[in-house]
């Protein structure tokens, strides 16, 4: 199993989309930090100032998404397939947990750069202050979801097999269809994959799932489309 | 050495990609050594396979996708090195796929699929994009390998470059088996026939009739087409019936004539 994860992850670092989401990634962490902490208004309560350090876990969904799906758009996933001394599904399990460690690694880096930034600025705003206890237990969250979202994205890609079809759904779902069932029902929206990493990144609160909660409602979601997707790979033809 | 020949559409990629247990057969199976593709685990020593396209990334360099690739097949990473200089692509190997020429990225994949110096190879099409150097480079790799035991099993719709290779043929048209023999088999299959020019056809056709054979004009040259007797008994019958012949000749079909009468190639 190793030289399978070695090989998905030498795939994973070597072509510059890696490089494209830590740029987008870092980018969007400022920007929160800014929108959240600067131009915002007073904050004055402990989850109002977690959300300045919240991630954007969509980011890394899209990350696996696009990785996966960009095998079969690029026919690299035959050629993996013909070598790896392994049945397919093995091979996609390697590919998914090369993207959960990128997923890691640039969840690592956007967290960094929120929290970097994000403290200074939110010293100066009135009420109590985080804990290092509240920063360890965001950044925990964040990286949690980090993770998760990446093998989600990646179980999804595998699945869909088609970049832009696969970003084009992402986007929809999370930015109209989960909006919109998050108005009828909060309860509902928050056990969508999107909803729960959204609690689990801070960047909703008070609402109606704990942090804990959430990270399982997402573990649940992950664990079940990641089996389907190895299901689905060893019975599906390769282009 | 196996050549695998069809008209394009005719289903070789499919086929292959069965053959290598890329896809699944709508009815029956295929077997690699004896036993089902399907079972069979996939490895790089056994089993090398190019089919079209190269399957990598257009945005990671060549070096990189077959290093990959080592990984993958659990492969010392010495071996990226070798199979570049092998195909002709070291200086190339640094540079991203996407900028590659389509006889590069034929390279590539012949590279990726001697990464692990297999027993069996399967090509599809790998003569594709080469320059005449390069054909001839694949040729002489390709005798090499059959010759110190190597199987290998290419597939092509131009025969008679391929013609030069492969010693078995295996031709499918439509989905559908249509030959399989040697190369010999194949060459002699084609019908032939002599071509004579003479100022006597009416005569020269009347003493061919009698003695079994058959007459045409020939569309291509103007001169009598004649089937059915070789150009030994043709000559020997107008010297003994008084005719004088201005030419005579043998005319075997080619092998494209032979694949497009096997395929109905020439009638799409």
């Amino acid at each position: 199993m190793s030289h399978l994860l070695r090989g998905e992850l030498i795939k994973a670092v070597t072509t510059r989309t890696l490089l494209g989401f830590a740029v987008g990634g870092v980018a969007y962490a400022v920007l929160n930090v800014l929108a959240v902490a600067v131009w915002a208004g007073t904050l004055d309560e402990v989850p109002e100032k977690e959300e300045a350090l919240s991630a954007l876990p969509t980011l890394l969904l899209l990350w696996g998404l696009v990785g996966t799906a960009g095998e079969y758009r690029h026919r690299t996933a035959a050629p993996a397939a013909l070598v790896g001394r392994r049945h397919r599904g093995f091979v996609l399990s390697a590919r998914i947990t090369a993207y959960a460690l990128t997923g890691l690694l640039l969840g690592t880096l956007t967290t960094m750069v929120s929290v970097g930034l994000a403290l200074p600025l939110l010293s100066d705003h009135p009420g109590p202050d985080l804990t290092s206890g509240d920063v360890g237990a965001v950044v925990a969250g964040n990286l949690v979801a980090f993770v998760l979202s990446a093998i989600l994205g990646a179980a999804l890609g595998a699945l869909i097999r088609s970049p832009v079809l696969g970003v084009v759904v992402l986007l929809i779902v999370n930015f109209a269809v989960i909006p919109l069932l998050s108005g009828v029902s909060e309860s509902m929206a928050n056990l969508t994959p999107f909803g729960a990493a959204g609690v689990l990144s801070r960047m909703t609160h008070y609402t109606t799932l704990s942090v804990v909660e959430a990270g399982w409602v997402l573990a649940a979601w992950t664990a079940a489309v990641a089996l389907v997707a190895v299901v689905v790979e060893r019975r599906r033809d390769l282009a | 050495m196996t050549g695998f020949f069809g008209p394009n559409g005719a289903g070789k990629t499919t086929a292959l990609k069965v053959v290598v247990g890329l896809a699944r057969p709508a009815a029956g199976r295929a077997f690699l050594r004896g036993t089902s593709v399907t079972t069979i685990r996939p490895d790089a020593r056994l089993l090398g396979v190019h089919i079209e396209p190269c399957g990598a990334h257009p945005g990671r360099t060549g070096r990189a996708h077959l290093r990959s690739l080592a990984a993958l097949a659990g492969l010392p990473r010495r071996r990226v090195g070798e199979v570049l200089e092998l195909v002709g692509l070291e200086e190339a190997a640094r540079r991203k796929v996407g900028k590659y020429s389509l006889g590069m990225r034929q390279r590539l994949g012949l590279a990726a699929a001697l990464l692990g110096d297999p027993e069996i190879l399967v090509l599809d099409e790998p003569v594709n994009g080469l320059d005449p150097q390069g054909i001839r480079w694949l040729r002489k790799l390709l005798r090499d390998r059959a010759a110190s035991g190597g199987t290998v099993l290419l597939s092509s719709h131009m025969l008679s470059e391929a013609a030069q290779t492969v010693d078995d043929v295996i031709m499918i048209d439509r989905g559908r088996l249509v030959h399989e023999g040697t190369m010999q088999d194949l060459e002699r299959s084609g019908a032939s026939a002599v071509v004579v020019r003479t100022a006597e056809a009416q005569r020269l056709s009347t003493l061919v009739v009698s003695a079994g054979g058959r007459t045409r004009l020939d569309d291509e040259g103007g001169g009598l087409l004649i089937e059915g007797l070789d150009a030994a008994e043709v000559a020997r019958l107008a010297h003994r019936g008084g005719v004088l012949l201005e030419e005579i000749a043998q005319r075997t079909a080619s092998l494209e004539d032979v694949f497009f009468g096997l395929t109905g190639g020439a009638d799409r």
